[in-house]
């Protein structure tokens, strides 16, 4: 017996407190400096330790709650917040998350729920580690020299199918008319990605309002958060409904380690430039996909698996 | 006069008998009688004490219940990635293995304990393969289990007390895992002389989640949908409470 070591039934084993706080830390730390989530980052962190891949996933979701009600309150007061097109994203959200609760149950009865999760990361970690560091390496050489005068650009052929879809709307908030089936869609998309990946879908999310819905920045972090604490809470349900995989003294645990990390974080990034935090978290990120993609190619120590995941 | 010969004949050769088979039993304590599984439960130990014949080795098992463990062998797909593919399944495989003796295992089992250590798994566990096996599956499950903790071969850790009117008292310090599982468990004491196993005893243990884990776990199988709502409105309030105490501006 330790007082430093907690049983988690749910998990069906023992950790150590300080190590989940210092994980926690640790991620809040990365998250206040660079503005995400995290999630994508605790996942494989809990994994490393011990703590069953699909067990991990949920309750990170879990802990996402809690971070994300924070940040959702102190936006909401800014009047960063996008209600309707937050809701859009919600519903979509929910009907994703749901559908992806079901590809994990299935996935888990075949034993490869391990698998996609590992895959899912490996692509997205790798697509957006690649483009964020590409485009701060392009930034940091623009900020040398000056640009030239900006070109006028064509309608693309994305724009001209947004435009012509049925039920658009106005969104005031952010500016936008757009139809409501985008952000439905676009919803359900990140849902889906959230509920296997057992992340806030934050990581996806922002780029999807950035560079597909076009919502102005300072109104995509904002809604993007609220749309995430809706989207954890249903994830976090399902999972613990369908699966039994949440560990709430887990997710508490890591969410007092993050909230004071996201503290220190912020206070961190105040004295970097953009460019400098860009390209450290891409960094960040191709080495964790580095880390995964090993584990997918490399021969496995043990040849076996166990069919449920634990 | 014949008649009180045989009967005292009878009488001795029965009190002999007796003795003979009082120094072949093992005694065998148990401390603590069950295990509970609280809050900060991190592995424990247990304490097997008792007596076996002085000439002999005790080695003391500790084993779970068994039960059918489904798995799938990994095997390289394309030449690239790694999948879990054939299903294998392990029956009558203890959930938990620890064996200790006082005498190395190489020493065992030449001197009688075959099949006492790990090894002796493969002759009581039965493998069955949807495929072919690609690798020998049994040291694949071995090595999977040694490395959760929950198969272990400890030598070293039994001590010896005297010896007197033909027995010496053991005492064996037995490691539990962080990993373990409410249940019933086994512990088994087994004397091993002269190449062969004279004798066994065996004594239950039941480990229980206790306290929070119990209530916990309660929720969590019995009331899923309420445990998911509760857990969220926990991280709710939590964050609400963090935000409050720090004046976050939402760095996530």
């Amino acid at each position: 017996m330790s007082l430093f070591h907690m049983y988690l039934p749910i998990a069906g084993n023992s950790v150590d407190i300080l190590l989940i706080l210092g994980l926690g830390l640790a991620v809040g730390l990365l998250s206040g400096l660079f503005g995400v989530g995290g999630g994508f980052l605790m996942t494989p962190l809990l994994i490393m330790v011990g703590i069953p891949p699909t067990v991990a996933a949920a309750t990170d979701s879990n802990q996402i709650v809690g971070a994300s009600t924070s940040g959702t309150l102190a936006h909401f007061r800014l009047g960063n917040v996008d209600v309707k097109m937050g809701l859009l994203l919600l519903i979509g959200g929910i009907v994703g998350g749901t559908l992806g609760v079901g590809i994990i149950k299935v996935l888990r009865a075949m034993g490869n729920a391990n698998l996609l999760i590992q895959i899912c990361y490996v692509v997205m970690l790798g697509v957006i580690g690649a483009y964020m560091f590409a485009e701060s390496l392009q930034s940091l050489r623009k900020a040398k020299k000056e640009t030239a005068a900006p070109e006028a650009k064509k309608e693309s052929l994305y724009s001209r199918i947004v435009k012509n879809l049925p039920w658009q709307t106005d969104f005031e908030r952010s500016g936008l008319r757009l139809s409501v089936l985008l952000p439905l869609i676009l919803g359900a998309f990140v849902g889906i990605l959230a509920a296997i990946m057992g992340v806030g879908g934050g990581f996806i999310m922002v780029p999807v309002m950035v560079y597909l819905l076009r919502m102005p920045m300072h109104v995509v972090v904002g809604t993007s958060l609220f749309q995430i604490l809706f989207t954890c809470v249903d994830v976090t349900i399902m999972q613990a409904w369908q699966n039994h995989t949440v560990d709430f003294v887990l997710a508490l645990i890591l969410l007092i380690g993050s909230s004071v990390g996201a503290q220190v974080g912020t206070k961190l990034g105040r004295k970097l430039r953009g460019d400098q935090l860009k390209i450290l978290l891409a960094c960040i990120v191709l080495l964790v996909w580095f880390q995964m993609l090993y584990g997918l190619v490399a021969r496995p120590d043990i040849l076996l698996a166990y069919v449920k995941g634990h | 006069m014949k008649i009180q010969r045989f009967i005292l004949l009878a009488v001795l050769s029965i009190f002999s008998a007796s003795t003979a088979a009082a120094r072949d039993k093992i005694g065998l304590t148990l401390s603590p009688q069950a295990i509970g599984i609280g809050t900060f439960f991190n592995g424990t130990t247990v304490t097997a004490t008792g007596s076996v014949p002085a000439d002999s080795q005790v080695v003391i098992r500790f084993t779970g219940d068994t039960a059918p463990v489904h798995m799938r062998q990994k095997a390289r797909v394309g030449g690239v990635v790694w999948m879990n593919l054939d299903s294998v399944t392990f029956e009558k495989a203890p959930s938990v293995c620890i064996v200790s003796s006082a005498a190395g295992f190489n020493e065992l089992e030449t001197g009688g304990g075959e099949g006492l250590g790990l090894a002796g798994l493969r002759q009581s566990v039965r493998v069955k393969c949807e495929g072919n096996q690609k690798v020998d599956v049994f040291a694949e499950f071995l090595k999977m289990k040694k490395k959760e903790g929950l198969y272990r071969e400890i030598s070293g850790n039994i001590s010896y007390g005297r010896p007197a009117d033909g027995l010496k008292t053991f005492r064996a310090l037995i490691p539990l895992p962080s990993r373990l599982k409410p249940g019933t468990y086994t512990v088994e004491a087994v004397a091993v002389q002269n190449g062969g196993i004279i004798s066994r005893s065996r004594q239950k243990l039941v480990a229980e989640l206790r306290g929070a884990p119990s209530v916990m776990a309660a929720l969590a199988f019995d009331h899923p949908i309420l445990y998911g709502a509760i857990a969220s409105f926990i991280a709710v309030i939590a964050g609400l409470g963090i935000g409050l105490v720090f004046q976050s501006k939402g760095a996530h």
